[in-house]
């Protein structure tokens, strides 16, 4: 069987589409709207999840970044989470900033606006499409994965920044919804949503599981690209000299 | 409910096609191992 699926990820897998199928048909149907925003407080059974979803993914680039750069755990397996993650988180980010700019362009009537909140997330997103483009730049597998792991830990100072915006600054994105001890949502509308960050984290799981192994596939074929590359090389080289050292000996024996 | 389905339909489709392309490059590379470097298996 090929792939890179296994018992763990069909698991997760099937977690994800269930408790995603459960959200949609809560979130949708038997959810009620809310007494101010109407039907658009559905929208916080995505956008909350999923946004928090990038936060964790970028933190997890950080921790795999910080683990490859300590010598004592350094792995090239470090990197291929760092970059799993952090392609995983960008597609996050993105769906974040995408549902957002819906919501907003339906609550404030803009599609954008240069809030804090929503300038730090596109901010986060470009830099970490960023860090996707260092990883494809040149150079040993070993100093591009250095290169990447202090660009990943970098950009990933900005999640704190993003996530306290609300609270720094004075700024048209609402503050948490989702309190510790208060939350401001009860019922039905709470455990929706509390659902939903369950089926967003085992598909963020199950995503970058099956990319880490997608990640590892390509990093073999890139050096056993090399290796064969190199080799041919090496072949057409020596034929060439061979090539060229023929006819020097037939003219100096004439 | 027009913006909410928009919303839904943008996150749900946006990670599907995602899914999918992950799950069909993997398969693709994976057919390039031998079956028995296949570890996660």
């Amino acid at each position: 069987m090929t792939g890179t699926g296994n018992r763990t990820t069909r698991l997760l897998g099937l977690g994800a589409l269930v408790t995603t199928a459960a959200v949609v048909y809560l979130g949708l149907v038997t959810t009620p709207p809310d007494v101010v925003q109407g039907d658009l407080v559905r929208n916080i059974y995505v956008h909350p999840a999923v946004a928090t979803m990038a936060y964790v993914a970028f933190g997890v680039t950080a921790l795999a970044s910080l683990l490859y750069l300590i010598p004592r755990t350094r792995s090239m397996r470090w990197d291929s989470l760092a970059g799993a993650s952090a392609e995983v988180g960008v597609v996050l980010c993105a769906i974040t900033l995408a549902i957002g700019s819906i919501w907003g362009r339906a609550a404030w009537g803009v599609w954008w606006t240069w809030d804090a909140r929503l300038t730090l997330t596109a901010l986060l997103c470009a830099l970490f499409v960023g860090y996707l483009a260092l990883r494809r730049t040149g150079g040993t597998a070993e100093a591009r994965a250095i290169r990447c792991a202090i660009a990943g830990i970098l950009f990933s100072g900005v999640v704190p920044i993003d996530h306290y915006a609300t609270e720094w600054w004075r700024t048209l994105h609402q503050g948490d919804t989702l309190e510790t001890l208060h939350p401001l949502i009860h019922g039905a509308q709470l455990w929706t949503m509390l659902l939903s960050f369950l089926s967003f984290g085992l598909l963020y799981a199950w995503l970058v599981i099956h990319r880490y192994r997608v990640e590892q596939l390509e990093n073999r074929l890139e050096h056993e690209g090399l290796a064969y590359a190199l080799a041919a090389r090496r072949a057409e080289a020596a034929t060439e000299g061979h090539d060229a050292a023929a006819p020097a000996s037939v003219g100096g024996s004439a | 409910m027009g913006y909410v389905f928009l919303g839904y339909g943008v996150a749900f489709g946006a990670l599907g096609a995602y899914s999918l392309r992950v799950i069909l490059r993997g398969r693709k590379l994976s057919r390039t191992l031998p079956p028995e470097e296949r570890t996660w298996q």
